[in-house]
């Protein structure tokens, strides 16, 4: 009678493994996902606190933007993909710098730091934002250079490669670089990779660009994109090499 | 618990702290060195902005970078150069830093409302920082580090720059919140420790000296520590303290191996005739 009690109180397979997944699921965090992770900042800071003290970048970064660009849009036809390819992801960039130098040689940074919401984790979802301002720019610029559908899919194309090309570099080199003038390095990154072709190259750069298969720059444009969300993950967690600031603040 | 289990922390060829082991439970922890000696170093590491060569910190076993934002959510700093946004109120500023430490607003506006009572503040709530003095600006620094309630409170030179009475406030402030929870204290001035410290920490050359309760501290040096009225006739080697003025005489508070001079008087030792003379190649330079 009891060896009968004892076989069917046993649990199946089927069971046990059913509580060792409970077991699991509550002794075990998975590790949250960076969108989960902006959701969330987003719903506890908002706008008003993740954009604090940005107001100041936000000017000067309008200021560059009029003086850079706005002499460019009228620049002529013949240099129109050089100019695209040039000033595309130059939103992006000017903003970045600006409200991330504000941040780093702010008084706050530090203690920004040690905060649940670090200053890395509020600065990863500022290059979000920045990227999609960034976007914007970059569709603006290619409707007013081109005259028709099949000039708007390849000059969008070929601003997407550019955007993101300088994207990713600049956030490789600023996630990898410790000093504070990381963000001025990202600068002159664009300015080697998407400007010195054009003054070396001059009209062959300008044929080439134009000549581009939409293909390969939509190509190369959503890889880079893929490797710069990949860049914006590892941006949030610590970079040991970030310490140095320490020592030569 | 907090330990930090042989650290050594280097930067470049120097090292600020070698083989550094130290466990921290409730109460208030005072680490006193001079300058340079690594204080604000350990702290760094604690508060994880920098990371140690070698070794490990665990908070209740777990290694404190790995654990990122859950430790971040249990730790509150202020840093030793506490900056502020001059143009913001206290209220304003700490609402701001509620919100980066996770807190929801209705939690965080309470809570806020309580520590500008605590530090006294309540009057200035809605008043531009600009026009604080160093101390009311210290006590939004204590008031912002304690906004998520902190299991470990980190204070890096709290009272520099304070006059006295702001000093003895402070004091007064930090002895209170001490309950429940680790406060790893960071000064050089012996008086802000000698009254609310339950543990000392000393450094000397880069290592651990000692960390022990204040009187066991001050008890390494019983019977060692005398006064005279005449320096000039103690024969034995000495290390001099301090100098007072007391009814006309100048008394000198001198550190002795033997036995003193007859017209000594043996006094007991307190923290800063500790720290004088553990440090005496350091301080008397």
């Amino acid at each position: 009678m009891i060896m009968n009690e004892t076989i069917k109180t046993e649990p199946t397979q089927i069971e046990k493994e059913q509580s060792i997944e409970i077991i699991l699921s509550k002794g075990l965090k998975k590790p949250r996902s960076i969108w989960s992770l902006f959701r969330e900042m987003h719903q506890l800071l908002g706008f008003r606190f993740i954009f604090w003290d940005t107001a100041l970048a936000f000017v000067l970064s309008s200021v560059v933007l009029i003086a850079v660009v706005f002499p460019l849009i009228f620049a002529p036809k013949a240099l129109s993909c050089t100019i695209l390819f040039a000033c595309s992801p130059l939103l992006f960039l000017i903003v970045l710098f600006f409200s991330e130098m504000i941040e780093i040689t702010g008084s706050l940074y530090e203690l920004k730091l040690t905060c649940k919401y670090s200053i890395r984790q509020i600065t990863a979802y500022r290059i979000m934002c920045f990227s999609l301002l960034g976007l914007i720019f970059c569709i603006g610029m290619t409707a007013h250079q081109s005259e028709n559908i099949y000039e708007l899919l390849h000059l969008f194309a070929l601003s997407l490669c550019s955007f993101f090309l300088c994207a990713f570099v600049s956030l490789f080199f600023i996630r990898c670089f410790a000093r504070k003038a990381r963000f001025a390095f990202a600068i002159s990154l664009w300015f080697g990779i998407l400007c010195l072709p054009a003054l070396f190259f001059g009209k062959k750069w300008e044929l080439f660009l134009s000549e581009l298969p939409v293909a390969v720059s939509l190509g190369v444009a959503i890889l880079c994109a893929v490797l710069f969300l990949f860049e914006i993950r590892k941006f949030v967690t610590a970079n040991p090499k970030e310490e140095m600031t320490y020592v030569t603040r | 618990m907090l330990l930090v289990n042989h650290v050594t922390k280097n930067f470049g060829k120097f090292t600020v702290l070698s083989d550094l082991t130290l466990e921290f439970e409730n109460g208030v922890y005072g680490l006193l060195a001079p300058n340079g000696a690594g204080k604000t170093t350990l702290i760094k590491m604690l508060t994880t902005l920098i990371f140690p060569s070698s070794g490990e910190i665990l908070w209740n076993g777990n290694e404190i970078v790995k654990l990122g934002e859950n430790y971040r959510d249990l730790i509150g700093y202020l840093p030793q150069e506490f900056g502020y946004y001059k143009n913001h109120s206290p209220f304003d500023f700490l609402m701001y830093l509620s919100a980066l430490k996770g807190m929801e607003k209705k939690a965080a506006s309470k809570r806020v409302e309580e520590l500008l009572e605590l530090v006294s503040l309540s009057d200035v709530r809605n008043k531009k920082m600009k026009k604080f003095s160093g101390g009311m600006i210290q006590r939004v620094g204590i008031a912002q580090a304690m906004l998520n309630d902190p299991k470990i409170l980190i204070l890096d030179e709290p009272t520099a720059g304070l006059d006295p009475k702001e000093r003895v406030r402070f004091r007064n402030l930090i002895s209170s919140l001490s309950k429940d929870r680790i406060v790893i204290l960071s000064t050089h001035i012996v008086s802000d420790i000698e009254t609310i410290a339950n543990h000392v920490v000393l450094f000397k050359d880069h290592k651990l000296y000692c960390d022990d309760s204040p009187a066991n501290v001050c008890r390494t040096l019983v019977g060692k520590v005398f006064e005279t009225q005449d320096i000039s006739s103690v024969k034995e080697p000495y290390l001099l303290l301090t100098e007072r003025q007391e009814e006309g005489y100048t008394i000198t508070r001198y550190v002795c191996e033997g036995k003193g001079q007859f017209d000594a008087k043996s006094v007991v030792p307190n923290l800063e005739d500790v720290f004088l003379y553990v440090y005496r190649d350091e301080v008397l330079e």
